[in-house]
C-alpha cells in the first residue's frame, strides 16, 4: 500500500488568519502532497513500499530519507496546529515545561528564538529528551528528532520559507508569534502521555 | 567594452570612497583582484536613488566595514522577476545579512579588518553564513539583467559547448540541478582549475571561493525567498526565468 497524504485534522480556511487558506493550499497540496508522490516512486517495487513511514525515517538516506522525513514532519506539523489552540499550556505539558524551562514564558522565548534564529530551512522541535527532560531541538532540511535521536517529539514548527512567505514574506518572527496562536496543547500531551 | 569603461570612469570615485571595502571586496575581488574586474558593479548608476529609500536600505549602502552593494538594473524592469521580490529578496534579505554582519563586527574586530572575500574563506557558523549570503547575493543580482538571458554569446558560448555538448544540454542540466536541489541553497556554474565549466551544488550559503580552486561563473539563488512571491512552490517556472534574464556578458567577464 502506498503511503498517502493524511487528511488535515482542520478546515484548511482553520487557521486564519494566522495561517492562511492559500498557505495551506501550497503547504498541504503542493509541498507536502509532492513529498508523498516522491516517496511513493522512490519506493514503489522496493521492499521499502512494505515499510512503515517511521522505519523510513530511522534507516534511510539521500532522496528517501528527505521525502520520507518531509512527510513525516509536514504530518506531525499539521498536528501541531489547531483553530482552537493557543494561549497557555494545560495539563501534564505545563507541569513538564514549568518543570524543566523555569516557566511558560521562558519556554517561550526560547522556543521562538531558535525558531527565529535556524538559518536555512529546517524544523524546530519541543521533544522529550532521553533523560525524561523537555528539551527544544533544531534539525536541519528534513532533519527529525526520531532519527537523530534526540527524544520524542511533542510538537513542531515548520521554518522552511514557503511555511510563512506567502504570509508574512521574510518576517518569520511574526509567523512563529501566528505558531503561538495555533498551537495545539491537546496533541502535545497526547504525545507526551505515550513518551 | 567602451560601455564600461565610460561607466567606469563616471563610478569609479565614488565607488572608492563609499563603497569600499565591502563593495571592493565583494563581487569585484571575485577574480582575485585582477585588474579591470570592479567594472561590472559600475552599470549601478542606472537606478534611482528613490528605489534604496523604497527597499529601506540607505543605512547599508554606504555601511561599514560591510555594505550593500548598489543594484546593477533598475527593480521594475527585471522580466520575470517581480519588484516585489527584489525589494524583498534584496531590500530585506541581502539586507539583513550585511547589517548583521557588521553587527558581528562590531564585536569582533578581526572581522572588521577582513576583506569580504577573507570572511568567506576564513569563517564559519554564523560569521561565515552572513558573510557568504551576502556575497553570493552580490554575484547573484549582476548574473541577471533586464532582457538579458537568449542563447550565450562570446567566450562563455565556446565553453559551454565543449563541458556539455551544446547550450540547450547545459541548460536542461542546470536547470535539473537547480529544480532538484533539496533545501535551501544555490546552483553554480563554476570554471575549475583545469578551464572547464563544471556545475555545483551549495547548500545554504556555502560557497565555492571557500571551497577552493573554482571560480564562479553564474549562480542561481534557490533558497525559496528568490520565488515563493511570484511563482509560489513552481521552482521550474523560477528557473526559466532566470535563464531569461541571464546578464551573459558578467558571466563572461568571470572566466579565467
Ligand atoms: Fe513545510
Ligand atoms: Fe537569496
Amino acid at each position: 500500500m502506498a503511503f498517502q497524504l493524511p487528511a488535515l485534522p482542520w478546515a484548511k480556511n482553520g487557521l486564519a488568519p494566522h495561517i492562511s487558506e492559500e498557505t495551506i493550499n501550497y503547504h498541504y497540496g503542493k509541498h507536502h502532497a509532492t513529498y508523498v508522490t516522491k516517496l511513493n516512486g522512490l519506493v514503489e517495487g522496493t521492499e521499502n513500499a512494505k515499510k512503515d513511514l517511521a522505519d523510513l525515517v530511522k534507516t534511510t538516506d539521500g532522496g528517501l530519507f528527505n521525502n520520507a522525513a518531509q512527510h513525516w514532519n509536514h504530518s506531525f506539523y499539521w498536528n501541531s496546529l489547531s483553530p482552537s489552540g493557543g494561549g497557555e499550556p494545560k495539563g501534564a505539558i505545563k507541569a513538564a515545561i514549568e518543570q524543566d524551562f523555569g516557566s511558560f514564558q521562558k519556554f517561550k522565548d526560547d522556543f521562538s528564538a531558535n525558531a527565529a534564529g535556524h538559518f536555512g530551512s529546517g524544523w524546530v522541535w519541543l521533544v522529550k529528551g532521553t533523560d525524561g527532560k523537555l528539551k527544544i531541538h533544531q534539525t536541519h532540511d528534513a532533519g527529525n528528532p526520531l532519527r537523530d535521536g534526540a527524544g520524542v517529539p511533542l510538537l513542531t514548527c515548520d521554518v522552511w520559507e514557503h511555511a510563512y512567505y506567502v504570509d508574512y514574506r521574510n518576517d518569520r518572527p511574526s509567523y512563529v508569534k501566528a505558531w503561538w496562536n495555533l498551537v495545539n496543547w491537546d496533541f502535545a500531551n497526547n504525545n507526551l502521555a505515550k513518551a | 567594452m567602451l560601455k564600461f569603461g565610460v561607466l567606469l570612469a563616471l563610478v569609479a570615485p565614488c565607488f572608492c570612497k563609499h563603497l569600499e571595502p565591502a563593495f571592493v571586496s565583494g563581487v569585484p575581488s571575485v577574480r582575485g583582484g585582477r585588474p579591470g574586474s570592479s567594472r561590472l558593479l559600475a552599470t549601478a548608476t542606472s537606478v534611482k536613488p528613490s528605489v534604496y529609500e523604497e527597499f529601506g536600505v540607505t543605512d547599508v549602502l554606504n555601511a561599514k566595514p560591510f555594505s550593500l552593494p548598489p543594484l546593477p538594473w533598475d527593480p521594475m524592469s527585471l522580466g520575470g522577476i517581480s519588484k516585489e521580490t527584489i525589494a524583498y529578496h534584496y531590500g530585506k534579505h541581502h539586507a539583513t545579512y550585511v547589517r548583521k554582519l557588521n553587527g558581528i563586527a562590531k564585536e569582533k574586530p578581526e572581522i572588521a579588518a577582513m576583506s569580504l572575500e577573507d570572511v568567506v574563506k576564513k569563517s564559519d557558523g554564523a560569521v561565515f553564513n552572513n558573510a557568504a549570503q551576502i556575497w553570493n547575493h552580490n554575484f547573484y543580482w549582476n548574473c541577471l539583467k533586464p532582457n538579458g538571458g537568449g542563447t550565450p554569446t562570446g567566450p562563455i558560448a565556446q565553453k559551454i559547448n565543449e563541458a556539455f555538448g551544446s547550450f540547450e544540454a547545459f541548460k536542461e542540466q542546470f536547470s535539473a540541478r537547480a529544480a532538484g536541489h533539496f533545501g535551501s541553497g544555490w546552483v553554480w556554474l563554476v570554471q575549475g582549475a583545469d578551464g572547464k565549466l563544471n556545475i555545483v551544488d551549495g547548500h545554504d550559503a556555502a560557497n565555492p571561493v571557500r571551497d577552493g580552486g573554482d571560480k564562479p561563473v553564474m549562480v542561481i539563488d534557490v533558497w525559496e525567498h528568490a520565488y515563493y512571491i511570484d511563482f509560489r512552490n513552481a521552482r521550474p517556472n523560477y528557473i526559466n526565468a532566470f535563464f531569461d534574464s541571464i546578464n551573459w556578458d558578467f558571466v563572461n567577464s568571470q572566466l579565467a
